[in-house]
């Protein structure tokens, strides 16, 4: 009688000791799996989604939602908590307090990065090898590059471990009718720009571009024009101090000290007087464009050109932005997979359409740039299309788990050589030792 | 006899206890979690008991010790000023003059004006761009600045206070000043008449009669002031961390370059942008030892020269 007790008990504390998820999930990959089973019905749960999407966008993805509830026995409640850093922040003091949400919005990989190493995530593969998610054939349909940036190496074994949602790119932003008034075409190099701003500074009252420096626009797109990265592909070593990497700082300098026809502003401080048509070029991601047709005035209004960003030697670059989705590994099982409905509903090719159109946002799957909707509207708006071709050269932010203290750290580089107190030689010495202070961990 | 002892003593903690349980729950209860948490490396979830590393690697942590510096700086340039201008304020209101009431409220308003709001609209008035700083230089003829986003220094290049910690500095003035005035003008009530008009008969009057007896018998107010100033400058977040872009305009709190990340700044940056919220608490109880220090330096110098009247 005794020995089974004892049997069954270690077994308990066995399966105990396992991790709810983790590094070593033993399911096996989209890739190799066909969908056997049929999926389990729907749970009748009521899930909780932590989410950044503020403004326009906030109550377009409230509709989505409505019109998930009104469909479905999962009821999703949604909270905007602020700036993605300030949802970043509240998901941690949720995690202290454990009472995390069932999902929630990342701003990138290095926030998924973070939270995975902490251990708090279930890894989003676990449901799409399951019989609620995709078969492989059903997977090709996403576009590569988004689910690349989703995935991470998980024991030598790539996993999905967020999904995406809300994709944007780095693009440049033009006013049409200064750029006439001036003489200059769209730059396609960034000596182009370089020397289409000058135009413009010569031939106009207009300010020739506007921005707020950090590490996005400008040094990583510039950089990995000309050939080069900022960190080493496993993440230990900073790699951006190199001539592209001077490169990279100058070019800024060039434009704000030397040339004079940058001006330096604080966040979205570029936006209005570029509303206004008081400025003929402005670096943004591809949703800045119902911000900025919003704050134009109603007498004074102009077609808001976008392009991708210029190219380097290499070929043009830019930056993947946008927010992905992540489920808690704390919350019961039935509630984390009906975050994996929800998730997955929202990027099925109705509602990844109408959220693209609704939001400025790309759509996910090929098969939804290909819908009728979205074909109708791009059509209408070739716009819409720049954003997608820019999207075969975008990079993913690092997924380096301390890529949040790192950014500072590039930010300060930045800024100190814009604001002439360091050149770009020394800041980019002085970065790098940080960088590498931070990666060698304390 | 000893129930009644009791009974009486029962009811003297029945009273204490409102105050003892939000005192506990809100500031003794975190202050213990916080050294707890600053001996752990705790980044995002807790990991491993490290004792006293995370306050070893503070103390050669030149963010850590710079934030140090710019709290001083930030103490210094705001503190005395607040009091000298707030004593003069106040000696200007305590005479007879006519809307007395009305200029006591005007200065008092910013102190009770959200330090957010206050923060967002000097904000504005500071912005580069579109700011009434700007306008006014420019209607001067003087060049434009750029103010919140200026990391030089206005005293020299490369020494603090930057141009947009001295901002800062000049709208702390401006917040605190109401109160300083309004404690001054209370203390200047609760000196004795008769002691003011023993000295009036004994020929005291304007300099002289501020230098030996209304000043003198101020010193309980001013040693009050002063503790209260000190350690709310030293603490000082809100004000600083709105004005330096709140997270919205160059990342987390703190910037331009560093310039006005001042010791809480330091402590949020840490805990929430970078989340290692073991160094961070780390950083914030060394914080309490260094405030704890100066308030126990502050009284030493100045409790004894402190004069009560009658």
């Amino acid at each position: 009688m005794r020995a089974p007790v004892l049997v069954v008990l270690i077994a308990l504390l066995l399966s105990s000791c396992a991790p709810a998820s983790g590094p070593a999930t033993t399911q096996p990959s989209a890739a190799s799996q066909t969908i056997a089973a049929t999926a389990a019905p729907e749970p009748a749960v009521t899930i909780s989604l932590w989410d950044g999407q503020s403004g326009v966008l906030g109550d377009r993805l409230r509709e989505l939602i409505t019109k998930f509830n009104s469909t479905h026995k999962i009821q999703v409640t949604e909270t905007f908590q602020g700036t993605y850093d300030q949802l970043y922040q509240k998901v941690v003091s949720a995690i202290q307090a454990n009472t995390v949400p069932d999902l929630a919005q990342v701003s990138g990989p290095p926030q998924t990065a973070a939270y995975w190493k902490a251990n708090v995530l279930t890894p989003v593969q676990q449901f799409v090898d399951s019989p609620d998610g995709f078969t492989a054939e059903q997977l090709k349909d996403f576009v590569p590059a988004l689910l690349d940036e989703n995935t991470f190496s998980v024991t030598g074994k790539k996993t999905l471990v967020s999904w995406p949602f809300s994709k944007s790119v780095a693009l440049l932003y033009y006013n049409p009718d200064i750029l006439q008034k001036a003489g200059v075409s769209v730059p396609k190099t960034w000596d182009e720009l370089r020397s289409a701003l000058k135009t413009v500074k010569a031939k106009t009252d207009a300010t020739p571009f506007a921005w707020t420096p950090d590490v996005y626009y400008f040094f990583l797109p510039y950089l990995w024009s000309q050939g080069g990265d900022v960190l080493s592909s496993d993440y230990s070593k900073a790699t951006f101090n190199t001539p592209e990497g001077v490169a990279a700082l100058q070019y800024q300098a060039d434009l704000v000290l030397t040339d004079k026809t940058a001006q330096v502003t604080s966040g979205f401080d570029w936006q209005n007087p570029f509303a206004q048509g008081k400025v003929a070029f402005a670096v943004s991601t591809s949703v800045s464009r119902p911000f900025i047709e919003q704050a134009m005035p109603k007498d004074q209004t102009f077609k808001v050109g976008m392009a991708p960003l210029p190219a380097g030697p290499k070929g043009p670059s830019t930056d993947l932005f946008g927010n992905n989705l992540v489920i808690f590994n704390k919350v019961a099982a039935d509630h984390q997979r009906a975050a994996w409905i929800f998730m997955k509903w929202l990027t099925d090719v109705d509602q990844t359409v109408a959220w693209s159109l609704a939001s400025g946002y790309m759509p996910l799957r090929v098969s939804a740039q290909n819908a009728p909707a979205f074909k109708a509207e791009a059509d209408k708006d070739p716009r819409l299309l720049v954003a997608l071709a820019a999207l075969k050269d975008a990079h993913g932010i690092p997924g380096a788990a301390d890529w949040q203290k790192i950014q500072p750290v590039m930010g300060d580089m930045v800024t100190s050589v814009v604001t002439g107190k360091a050149t770009a030689k020394d800041a980019i010495g002085t970065a790098e030792k940080k960088v590498n202070d931070i990666l060698a961990g304390y | 006899m000893r129930a009644g002892r009791w009974r009486e003593a029962g009811a003297g903690y029945l009273f204490l206890a409102p105050a003892l349980l939000i005192i506990g729950a809100f500031h003794v209860w975190p202050a213990v979690y916080v050294l707890y948490m600053s001996l752990f490396r705790w980044e995002i979830v807790q990991g491993a008991f490290i004792g006293l590393r995370n306050y070893e690697h503070l103390l050669s942590d030149p963010d850590f010790l710079s934030s140090l510096g710019l709290t001083l700086v930030y103490v210094v340039g705001t503190v005395p000023v607040e009091m000298a201008i707030g004593l003069a304020l106040a000696i200007v209101l305590h005479q007879r003059l006519r809307l007395r009431g009305l200029f006591r409220l005007l200065y008092f308003l910013p102190y009770v004006t959200s330090q957010v709001a206050v923060a967002l609209v000097w904000g504005w008035v500071f912005n580069p761009s579109y700011g009434a700083a700007n306008g006014l230089l420019t209607a001067l003829g003087q060049p434009a600045r750029t103010w919140l986003l200026e990391s030089g220094g206005v005293l020299s290049p490369g020494a603090p206070p930057s141009l947009a910690l001295t901002a800062i500095m000049l709208v702390t003035i401006w917040y605190y000043l109401g109160f300083h005035t309004v404690v001054f003008l209370s203390g200047l009530t609760a000196i004795p008449e008769e002691l003011v008009d023993a000295a009036r008969i004994d020929g005291a009057g304007g300099w002289r009669m501020f230098r030996h007896v209304t000043f003198p018998l101020l010193s309980p107010t001013t040693y009050f002031l002063l503790l209260v100033a000190t350690i709310g400058a030293m603490t000082s977040f809100n004000l600083v961390y709105v004005m330096s872009g709140g997270g919205q305009a160059f990342g987390c709190g703190g910037n331009p370059l560093g310039t006005t990340r001042v010791a809480a700044l330091f402590v949020f940056d840490r805990f929430w942008c970078q989340t290692q919220l073991g160094y961070a608490s780390a950083a914030a109880f060394a914080l309490g030892l260094v405030v704890l220090a100066i308030s126990l330096i502050n009284g030493r110098l100045f409790s004894r020269r402190v004069v009560y009247a009658g």
